[in-house]
């Protein structure tokens, strides 16, 4: 390629440039400029026409001026005058002004596309790469469109030279990074694998690159790019260090080649075709191999460009993760770069290992360095390869080496990075909790962590270790115990404050025996800390103090004096001042059982993905999930690391756990809502919008149910119940009138019902599964729409008045409903049950178990009546149909329960074929009758059911066929 | 892939920068900015590899001059390390003395890094944009 030879240097652009360098100022730049500017302008508009070395030579003083940082309004004409030259380093500079300074200039651009047409047209190959060179430069949309179905014939045309195909195959990668949708798929992209296989190094360069960017788009299209690329590999690996000449790099054949056939293999899963996949296998052991031999250089460039080639074969047999031979000869490579004494080399090491610990092949061979890696953890010197071994550390541990892993990221914490602390608080939390072997263990691991790094601990760490102690009776009375030492010091962290407060007020009581930690021993630390904490950790001490009224009747006057003091009650902070009046007032008005209640320890959190894991994935982005995950290869995790399993839940079904506190009436599934924020772990428990504080006089039992939420606002959530989503009505109802319509930890409704033409009775029972009475108790039922139902007092003791009802614990009381239909509808009538359990509101909303089909009245009828009416019934908006795969097994006996069960009569000896089922009804309704007819046809073969339903009415055909199309 | 190909000196001016993503220009001379910034408080112990925002840096200096490369996470940092290195030696072959000012032009017309092609023959022609020298 022919350079800007010094002979041909204009001479006049020399001596400008050397007057800029020789000014002294900016005015004297800026002036020499001008001078500048204002003698080309003359020449550019001068009689005399230029000639092709002059107009070149003030279109380079232009680009200089512009790179100099000034702008540039004249000249363009002249550049693409330039374009049309005969001559190399004319036309070169023109496009280089034109890549530069291209406007959208619409009388430009129609010129400039035109040169280049001209250019690509031209058969020059020089021409034709700085053509390219300039669409791939600009490779703007506009250019997209002008040139992007020309290039791809170009790069495949047989008789195009290899330096225009190379240029052609990145000039079209470029577009096609820009603008997709420009660049047209078509026979090409076969012809385009074929590249592979060129003689011309470059072209193959070009061409992987092209590849590997379009195969992510169309795996399927550029499929036999595999084979051809193993064996490209192969040729390259097995070549002798020279064979390739100006591809051999430091005695490295095509090493950056190499790199992108790898990546290329990457996009796809391991080779079908036993001879290739047997190729490449024999490649990537080639690799690894070579590692191990002498250098054949003692250049660093040399080993530089072999370890390059080394790391991509590792990424790709971690890729394919299936070669367990491979995996741990991998890992052994790995190993010895740790110890290797350039850095580079131990950072990347770290980095590849820490995917090859997730794989359940070298997860063991990755174990045996752990020495190696805490050594690098102590003493690296730069933070980014500490950093690398943190994650190592992570990422290889599991219950055979928590605790030493644990206890080596709990000292490197002391000293860590500020920016790393907090990572590595979740990584510490969260290996603590997972690989927890007993829970004091635990426990003091966390407490260290907040004693160590308390400013980095973030809440969800804390609240964490506060669900686990409140869900696990074993390790209460050693929390209290550990809490009460660790707020011992002189000086503690807030975070401290906050868990001790906590625990202390739950379980102080555990550890009140010890006349060491005698109750006003507890309050009297406690209340130490108290003045020298935030807002939030007073609200919470206060919250501890009323439970400790409760737990500690002794302490009750001490704890009414700090109440009462001035600095309570005429707190600055309103939520302080509030809560000192009502935990005063509580105190001194309520009873020692009324106080008992209200007071009682917390009940156990839902067990559901712990929020820390959730966080750290955040920290890491969606990446760092596969090092997290590590599910397969500790399949076992049991019972004490429950919080790391997901929640087992169905829709139909709603989880008991979940409406622990019957403030979340979505099933769980269903995600954070909004209010939660960044999906706070304690907003996900109690759910729903924080309650505003009464400010005016409160009411007895508003301020019972408000203190309960207290606690959960001390830890900034409070709870309400709004207006919840109705649990979806379980579909086995829409076929049955009996059962268990919703179940949880506190309450379970049953239902019995029965229907007669447009009428029906229906039986509730809710039963109290606790031992506490619920209080308030008032189940309501809300009629969307049409369907009027009336509540009438039956024989037991319905709770029809709202206020003051009362379930006692253990007992069960009945409600009965006198349902009427009155046209047809589509959503059920809404059940809605709101009580308090334990001072705590309780909602939740249900759909009752009414659907249209309970107001089907079979009809009998004959083949030949059927057929007449369903053909009357041959309307198109008459007729619903759905196709549809069996959630079951296809039993004809379980059909024919369900078709029965659904309201509609079975007809027989009316479908020519037996295995197919026949039904006519009536829906009766106060309003109409719509006359109903089925068929259902059962493909055992296809596991398929076709389901048919003519009706009268559209909106009935559409709903009944939704409803019928789910029981099978 | 490679994202971005920037030459900057130790004063922390951009000697020679190629994106090849779309990045505004006021926002390039803030992340030049940035990126320079990194680079120097970095020490001889420390590995070339900078994990910055969402991307990897990786460089390497020579003499007064930084090479530093922006890449994104697939890519093979040894690959792009040597690459800076061999990039440098043809500029070396090409001009037998590089120095930025004087060749400026020369090294935006005759050479710039191609995108993500690595072969030593680069004749991948195109802009270059640079500051003023003040």
């Amino acid at each position: 390629m022919p350079a800007v030879s010094k002979g041909d240097g204009m001479r006049g652009l020399a001596v400008f440039i050397s007057d800029i360098r020789n000014c002294k100022s900016k005015e004297a730049e800026i002036k020499r400029i001008n001078k500048e500017l204002a003698n080309i302008r003359s020449k550019f508009k001068g009689d005399k026409a230029l000639d092709g070395y002059s107009k070149k030579k003030y279109v380079c003083k232009l680009l200089f001026i512009f790179l100099l940082g000034h702008d540039i309004d004249f000249g363009h004409m002249e550049a693409v005058n330039l374009l049309s030259s005969n001559k190399y380093t004319e036309k070169q500079i023109g496009y280089l002004f034109i890549s530069v300074l291209v406007n959208s200039n619409s009388e430009l651009i129609r010129l400039i596309n035109n040169a280049i047409k001209n250019d690509l047209a031209s058969r020059n190959p020089t021409f034709m790469c700085l053509a390219l060179h300039c669409i791939a430069n600009v490779g703007s949309r506009e250019m997209g469109e002008a040139f992007a179905a020309d290039i791809p014939r170009i790069l495949v045309a047989g008789d195009s030279m290899d330096s225009v195909k190379q240029s052609a195959a990145l000039c079209l990668l470029r577009l096609y990074k820009a603008s997709p949708d420009l660049v047209p798929m078509g026979e090409w992209t076969a012809r385009v694998v074929h590249l592979l296989n060129d003689q011309h190094m470059g072209v193959v360069t070009a061409a992987v690159s092209l590849i590997t960017c379009l195969c992510k788009k169309n795996p399927d299209d550029f499929k036999t790019c595999i084979s051809l690329a193993v064996s490209r590999l192969s040729r390259i690996v097995s070549s002798a260090s020279t064979d390739l000449q100006d591809y051999t790099y430091y005695f490295v054949p095509a090493p950056w080649l190499s790199v992108k056939l790898l990546r290329l293999l990457q996009c796809y899963p391991p080779p079908e075709d036993a001879a290739v996949k047997g190729r490449l296998v024999e490649c990537l052991e080639t690799v690894l191999n070579k590692a191990q031999e002498p250098p054949k250089s003692k250049k660093v460039q040399h080993s530089n460009a072999k370890n390059a080639i080394l790391f991509e074969t590792i990424s790709l047999i971690i890729h394919y993760d299936s070669e367990p031979n491979l995996l741990v000869r991998a890992c052994n490579q790995l190993g010895q770069f740790l110890q290797h004494r350039e850095t580079n080399l131990r950072y990347l090491a770290l980095e590849s290992m820490c995917t090859l610990a997730s794989s359940e092949f070298s997860h063991e061979a990755v174990k045996t360095h752990i020495d190696t890696v805490i050594n690098a953890l102590k003493t690296e010197r730069d933070v980014s390869v500490r950093q690398r071994a943190a994650d190592l550390l992570y990422a290889m541990c599991d219950r055979s080496n928590a605790k030493q892993i644990v206890s080596e990221m709990l000292r490197y914490l002391e000293t860590a990075d500020y920016a790393i602390r907090e990572e590595i608080v979740l990584k510490v939390a969260i290996l603590a909790e997972k690989y927890a072997v007993d829970y004091s263990w635990y426990v003091d691991t966390i407490l260290n962590l907040i004693r160590i790094a308390g400013d980095y601990v973030s809440e969800e760490v804390w609240y964490r270790v506060l669900q686990i102690v409140t869900n696990r009776d074993d390790v209460q009375g050693y929390a209290a115990k550990t809490v009460f030492e660790a707020l011992q010091a002189p000086a503690c962290h807030e975070n401290m404050v906050k868990v001790g407060g906590y625990i202390l007020g739950e379980f102080g009581n555990l550890i009140a025996g010890d006349p060491r930690s005698s109750p006003p021993v507890q309050f009297s630390l406690l209340h130490s800390k108290f003045h020298l904490c935030s807002v939030a950790t007073r609200a919470l001490l206060l919250s501890t103090y009323i439970k400790f009224i409760n737990l500690f009747p002794e302490t009750k006057a001490t704890i009414q004096g700090v109440l009462r003091a001035g600095s309570q009650l005429r707190n600055a902070d309103v939520e302080l001042q509030q809560r000192a009046v009502e935990y005063l007032t509580l105190s001194s008005v309520a009873s020692t059982d009324v106080l008992a209640t209200v007071l009682e320890e917390m009940p156990p959190f839902p067990e559901r993905e712990s929020s820390i894991l959730a966080k750290l994935k955040r920290k890491k982005g969606p990446g760092a999930a596969s090092a997290l995950d590590d599910g397969r290869r500790d399949p076992s995790s049991n019972d004490i690391n429950g919080g790391v399993e997901p929640t087992p839940s169905t829709v139909s079904t709603p989880s008991p756990s979940a409406d622990l506190l019957g403030l979340r009436a979505a099933p769980p599934p269903a995600a954070p809502p909004a209010s939660a924020g960044a999906g706070n772990l304690l907003v996900d428990v109690f759910d729903g919008p924080a309650a505003q504080p009464s400010l005016g006089p409160t009411p007895e039992e508003a301020f019972l149910s408000e203190s309960w939420e207290r606690w959960g606002r001390g830890m900034r959530t409070g709870a309400h119940p709004g207006h919840p989503v109705p649990l979806p009505l379980p579909p086995r109802f829409v076929c049955k009138n009996n059962g268990v319509l919703f179940e949880n930890q506190l309450l379970q409704i049953g239902v019995k019902s029965e229907f007669r033409q447009n009428l029906g009775r229906m039986y509730l029972f809710y039963g109290n599964k606790t031992s506490v009475q619920f209080q308030n108790f008032s189940p309501t039922v809300v009629h969307p729409g049409d369907l009027q139902t009336h509540i009438l007092s039956g024989l037991g003791q319905p709770p029809t008045k709202r206020v003051a009802a009362q379930v006692d614990g253990g007992a069960q009381v009945q409600q009965v409903l006198n349902i009427e239909c009155l046209r047809d509808f589509l959503t059920p009538p809404l059940l809605s049950v709101r009580f308090r359990y334990g001072g705590a509101p309780q909602a939740l909303t249900l759909k009752l178990p009414v659907t249209i089909n309970k107001f089907f009245q079979p009809t009998e009828m004959a083949a030949q009546d059927f057929f007449q009416r369903w053909k009357q019934l041959s309307l198109p908006q008459q007729e619903a149909q759905k196709i549809f795969k069996a959630n079951h097994p296809m039993d004809a006996e379980v059909t024919k329960a369900k078709l029965l069960g659904f309201g509609s009569a079975l007809l027989d000896n009316v479908d020519p074929n037996p295995e197919n089922f026949v039904g006519a009804g009536i829906i009766q309704t106060k309003a109409l009758q719509v006359g109903c007819l089925l068929r259902l046809e059962p493909n055992a073969q296809a596991q398929m059911y076709r389901l048919t339903l003519r009706t009268s009415k559209e909106s009935v055909s559409r709903h009944l066929c939704e409803l019928l199309a789910q029981q099978f | 892939m490679i994202k971005f190909f920037l030459m900057v000196n130790k004063q922390g001016q951009t000697r020679l920068s190629k994106y090849y993503e779309h990045v505004d220009v006021n926002k390039r001379t803030l992340l030049e900015t940035e990126v320079i910034k990194s680079c120097l408080s970095r020490s001889n112990e420390q590995c070339s590899f900078i994990e910055f925002k969402d991307f990897k840096l990786i460089y390497r200096q020579y003499a007064a001059l930084f090479i530093v490369v922006g890449v994104n996470d697939t890519e093979n940092e040894m690959a792009i390390y040597e690459f800076i290195h061999n990039f440098v030696e043809v500029l070396d072959e090409y001009f037998s003395r590089v120095e930025p000012i004087n060749e400026l032009l020369k090294i935006g017309s005759a050479l710039e890094p191609q995108q993500a092609c690595f072969s030593p023959a680069s004749s991948f022609k195109g802009a270059v944009s640079a500051p003023p020298i003040y």
